[in-house]
């Protein structure tokens, strides 16, 4: 049975007007980086956390304190680093002298936007509470478990450039990250407005835009933005590409280790829905798919050491999947 | 060629104890090798019991062989009496084995005269058979507006599928590129150099028949026919053509 499809088009519209009004307040303190402004409001939409992978300088810290501004939201930066523990991000029990009690206090993890910056630099036991906090929403601290505000999104950061003496995270928690994000230099123009923005006027206040409670709403109307059935026979036939490329004649089967998992297929409906409700549309169509496909792909499809043997990724991998997957 | 002794006695296998032959005296023939055999068969209800014994024979040369006496000693355990026997002599002649080689050799030839044969038939004929008649092909475009006749009186959804189909084939046809793994943005992308207003009319197509397919709700039939409009436009000729 078909939902109502135009008073879904019609709510959709009415919805997203908030989208073009944040990104024109994004505007105007982040030059360019429209791709990573675009994966961030999916992640938000969607309620999926991001890994972004990018060199220094590249406006990342920047655009998430940006975004929460925008939206009214708390946000809290950490920076990993060798010697952080669990109880800096999830906050630990102070004892209070006077009365002789235990008191909580609550870790920078209780906010709504988090950027863990350079999440590889911190031990393995850091990066568990921080998944494990992603994963449940909630943080238990002494004997009382309390829960993460809504709306939670972490973004956590890779430096692709210095990898000595880093804690590599694991493949199975990689793939909790609904997209990974590669961060790339800005144009030649954009690189001029940057200068004139920095060193001559200063960066403007943002005014917020949407509050935390109508971006919940948002994430339930995202959630009923139709999905025809070919699209997610398409959604499947990309996931399983992955898995047994030999089924849809793609000679890539000696490149992938491990294809993608179930969870790809749910973040590839969910993100393709999103980017759905950020074009104003109340359907998806293919090319949703193909925009926010690499982004969920990428960290999910592990490589052979035959590919990286040809100096090939998982992008080139990925890429290859998608052109060789009919399109409906 | 192989020499054959059967020994054949009623009664079981252990009434005759039969010692080992040994080979007889050879002239212009040499022996390979020895076989021998026990089987036990009935015949008017009485058992009784063969012993075959296969001595296999090489020639030296053409020419006259002997195969001498060959005497087997046995024992018969019911009389608890020893005996023996003598085979007779044997003389043979032995012929050149040439002849079944050279019959093959001439059957191989003569098949490679007639396969040779048959092949310069088939190119004389091929070097004289008449042109054939062209018959006029029709063009890509009236190929594609042929196969829309099909989609008549389908519902939006189901024409528009058909439309887009029909279109992306012809695209292929015309530039050799795989679209099929393409969406409409990438597709447009692809065919740079539209002229007279065309691009923006195969852009309007093609979204269209996306939001039918994807989107079932917004199509009325006014709207499909519309867009098959359109499409017949698209490939009306207008000396411009489809550039890459």
């Amino acid at each position: 049975m078909h939902p109502d499809i135009k008073a879904l088009q019609d709510k959709i519209a009415a919805e997203s007007f908030f989208v073009k009004k944040l990104t024109d307040e994004i505007s105007k303190v982040i030059v360019g980086q429209k791709y990573l402004i675009e994966r961030l409001l999916v992640g938000l939409l969607c309620d999926g956390h991001i890994l972004i992978e990018g060199v220094p300088g590249l406006a990342k810290t920047l655009a998430v304190k940006t975004l929460a501004s925008a939206i009214q939201a708390k946000f809290q930066r950490i920076q990993f680093t060798p010697d952080l523990l669990p109880a800096d991000l999830i906050g630990t029990m102070i004892y209070n002298p006077q009365k002789g009690t235990f008191t909580p206090k609550k870790g920078p993890l209780f906010a709504n936007l988090i950027l863990a910056d350079e999440i590889n630099r911190a031990p393995a036991k850091v990066q568990s509470a921080l998944l494990e906090a992603m994963q449940e929403r909630q943080v238990t601290i002494g004997d009382t478990t309390y829960p993460l505000d809504e709306p939670f999104l972490v973004l956590a950061t890779q430096n692709p450039i210095e990898q000595e003496g880093t804690y590599p995270l694991p493949e199975a928690q990689v793939d909790r990250f609904m997209l990974k994000l590669s961060v790339t230099y800005p144009n030649r123009s954009e690189e001029l407005q940057i200068l004139d923005k920095n060193t001559a006027t200063g960066l403007p206040e943002v005014d917020s835009v949407i509050s935390p409670k109508e971006i919940l709403q948002a994430r339930k109307i995202v959630q009923q933005v139709y999905l025809d059935e070919k699209l997610k026979e398409y959604i499947v036939n990309l996931v399983l590409a992955t898995r047994e490329p030999d089924k849809f004649n793609l000679r890539i089967k000696d490149l992938i280790a491990y294809g993608a998992s179930p969870r790809a297929t749910i973040y590839l409906s969910l993100a393709a829905k999103a980017m759905a409700f950020l074009k104003g549309r109340g359907y998806v169509i293919p090319e949703d798919i193909k925009a926010i496909g690499q982004d969920v792909l990428r960290h999910r499809v592990i490589i052979s050491y035959e590919a990286e043997a040809e100096d090939l990724t998982s992008e080139d991998v990925v890429q290859k999947v998608f052109e060789g997957v009919e399109v409906p | 060629m192989a020499y054959t002794i059967t020994l054949t006695w009623p009664g079981e296998q252990n009434r005759y104890l039969i010692e080992e032959l040994a080979p007889p005296l050879l002239e212009n023939l040499h022996l390979l090798g020895t076989k021998s055999e026990l089987s036990l068969f009935q015949q008017i209800r009485t058992n009784y019991t063969r012993k075959k014994y296969e001595l296999h024979l090489a020639a030296d040369s053409i020419g006259p062989a002997k195969i001498g006496e060959l005497t087997i000693n046995y024992y018969d355990t019911k009389t608890d009496k020893s005996d023996s026997f003598v085979t007779p002599v044997y003389e043979v002649k032995v012929k050149a084995t040439s002849v079944a080689g050279q019959r093959f050799l001439w059957f191989l030839l003569a098949v490679m005269i007639l396969l040779g044969l048959g092949y310069v038939l088939r190119f004389y004929r091929r070097i004289n058979r008449p042109a054939a008649e062209t018959i006029p092909t029709k063009t890509l475009e009236q190929q594609a507006l042929q196969k829309t006749f099909a989609l008549q009186g389908q519902d939006p959804k189901d024409l528009l599928t058909g439309l887009k189909k029909i279109l992306v084939e012809y695209l292929e046809s015309k530039t050799g590129q795989n679209l099929t793994r393409k969406t409409t943005n990438e597709v447009l992308a692809s065919l740079e150099g539209f002229e007279n207003g065309k691009r923006e009319i195969l852009r309007q197509v093609l979204e269209e028949c996306d939001r039918a397919r994807f989107n079932p709700d917004l199509i009325g039939q006014n709207l499909a026919k519309a867009t098959v409009g359109k499409f017949n436009k698209l490939l009306e000729p207008e000396g411009k053509e489809l550039v890459e």
